[in-house]
């Protein structure tokens, strides 16, 4: 028998994979047409709140109190999150919609170093999604808020800022975890929204306190309280666990799923 | 080399495959047969770990494929030459690929050259032709150097210049001692390309053995041979079934013998004093000897079928 050619350059494992998952997420145009939509769709909402809000103080009304940052938070949470959360499900299901993940568990077999692999980079691209989008809308917001603006400082919002990114990390797993467990793009993107948005705000505006205090445990109130807005009253400490608790319970949850799972397209 | 043990994948209530054990040595291409959900691709599928098996093990060099920390240096794959994002670049796809075994980006182009994609290996997987995406896969498959190849339908799609380069490249891996592993529906490809065969059927083990030998025994070669006077075919015919050899005739002035060289039967008309005007060896072919064996409704002569409308055994 031959000597093979000896093959070449330094080790596979977590940080392969993670490397080989940055050129995928990278090399397709949906990545950047999610993170893209992310920040116009809260610039745009920014500016419609914004300038209505700037409208109705100049005709002598009376405006909620809101900061820019509040309004670029509140942007991400009801428009932003979901484009970031369509671009991490794409990240999983969309493997099994194009039939690559036959080719991507070729290359790395251990379902659980791939899904941690796509996780760990998935968070970093989404919270920079995140910071973006807020950034952009925060900044749009002072100017079109102007003097209807509540009092605010940039030390508090840029702390908005990274506790929104933070938030949009979470929304990653949450959606990876989704994606691993449901391998269709549009189930687990209508899932995440469900999730994400419409349960916690239906169940808030129930009436029933009940159904309030659990829709204060969805991941989109924890990151609501971390920014500091009203809603479940258990604190910046309490709003950082349970974001962690849902993006460790849905990638185990997803993972559990991926395991059993024969890579066929479905 | 690569160990299949008491392989058994299901699928519901369907079996896709039954309790298959067989050795597939390196140095040799491996010819891998059987009708379509005879279960090749799903045995391919459990050898890198796609599929789970239900039970049983398939093993590359006594591990399994998922315990290799840079699995594409180990084992090279083409199963589903589709089977990726079509918005990526081949340029791309490579360079994930070669990522994520920690393989170097010089491989990329390379195995580039290799299969002759460089001119198309900035654009998009899914604008390629099917014979293209082959090409990529089979690049893919040769990217970490690896000891074992898999196969799957390799030259569906490819030209008749791709299909002999295939040919080749499989011949040429095998020589260099590796494991090669090649699956078709195309006979006639794999008894110019196989050394060895393995036939599933129904999920189950039909056949592990040399292409020659499988050759052979579908009966070995027969012999036509054309006698123009009526009365000196019937007779030699009748001769023929004294010996008890299986003759058949196939329309006015021929018959297929079967058990005898053409040296013995032009022998035979010489001595009883017949003329004859043609004596042709028929070898059996591989495709033969696999729809003897794969039972389906055929007969093994498929390739004298349409000159034998008329013709029957005396």
């Amino acid at each position: 028998m031959t000597v093979l050619r000896e093959p070449i350059r330094h080790k596979g494992g977590l940080p392969a994979a993670v490397g080989s998952e940055w050129v995928k997420l990278r090399s397709v145009r949906s990545t950047w047409w999610c993170l893209a939509a992310t920040v116009i769709v809260v610039v745009a909402y920014v500016a419609m709140v914004g300038l209505s809000a700037s409208a109705s103080y100049a005709n002598g009304e009376v405006v909620p109190p809101m900061t820019p940052g509040d309004v670029a938070g509140m942007g991400v949470f009801l428009l932003g999150q979901l484009a970031l959360a369509t671009l991490a499900c794409m990240a999983i299901a969309g493997e099994y919609a194009t039939g690559s993940i036959a080719s991507t568990l070729q290359w790395v077999p251990r379902r659980a170093r791939l899904l941690l692999a796509k996780a760990l980079l998935v968070a970093p691209v989404l919270f920079a999604g995140g910071v973006a989008a807020t950034l952009a809308g925060s900044l749009v917001g002072i100017y079109v808020l102007d003097g209807a603006a509540a009092p605010w400082s940039w030390p508090d919002l840029l702390g908005d800022v990274a506790a929104i990114g933070f938030y949009s990390a979470v929304v990653g797993f949450v959606a990876l975890g989704m994606g691993a467990m449901l391998p269709s793009v549009a189930g687990s993107i209508g899932c995440c929204f469900l999730v994400l948005l419409m349960l916690p705000m239906s169940l808030a505006s129930s009436g029933v306190e009940a159904l309030q205090r659990i829709g204060g445990w969805f991941p989109g109130s924890a990151g609501m309280a971390l920014v500091g807005g009203d809603g479940p009253t258990y604190g910046v400490t309490g709003a950082l666990a349970v974001l962690l608790a849902w993006a460790a319970g849905m990638l185990a949850g997803g993972m559990a799923v991926f395991r059993r799972r024969d890579a066929r397209s479905t | 080399m690569i160990t299949l043990h008491r392989l058994t994948k299901r699928f519901g209530q369907k079996l896709a495959v039954d309790d298959l054990t067989v050795e597939i040595e390196p140095g040799r291409v491996t010819g891998f047969l059987g009708p379509n959900g005879a279960g090749k691709s799903t045995t391919l599928r459990m050898i890198v770990g796609l599929d789970h098996p239900t039970s049983g093990r398939a093993l590359i060099r006594g591990r399994r494929y998922e315990d290799f920390d840079r699995p594409l240096t180990e084992v090279g794959a083409l199963l589903d030459a589709k089977a990726l994002h079509p918005g990526r670049s081949a340029l791309n796809h490579l360079k994930a690929m070669a990522r994520s075994n920690g393989i170097a980006e010089s491989r990329v182009g390379q195995v580039l050259d290799e299969v002759g994609l460089q001119d198309a290996a900035r654009r998009r997987a899914g604008t390629f032709s099917l014979g293209m995406s082959q090409r990529l896969g089979i690049a893919g498959a040769l990217l970490g150097d690896p000891g074992v190849l898999l196969f799957d339908e390799p030259v569906n799609g490819l030209d008749p210049d791709g299909v002999r380069w295939v040919r080749r490249l499989a011949r040429k891996l095998a020589a260099e001692g590796r494991t090669v592993l090649v699956s078709s529906h195309l006979m006639s490809e794999m008894q110019l390309t196989a050394d060895h065969l393995i036939v599933l059927g129904r999920g189950r083990l039909l056949m592990d053995a040399p292409v020659r030998e499988v050759v052979a025994g579908a009966g070995g070669g027969r012999v036509q041979i054309r006698v123009p006077n009526r009365r000196d075919l019937n007779a030699i015919g009748r001769r023929l079934l004294q010996e008890s050899l299986s003759v058949r005739r196939m329309g006015d002035d021929c018959l297929l013998v079967e058990g005898a060289t053409a040296g013995e039967l032009g022998d035979l008309a010489y001595a009883m004093d017949i003329r004859i005007h043609q004596l042709k060896t028929i070898e059996a072919s591989l495709e033969e000897a696999y729809m003897a064996l794969t039972g389906d409704s055929l007969e093994f002569v498929a390739g004298a079928d349409h000159i034998d409308r008329t013709g029957e055994v005396q």
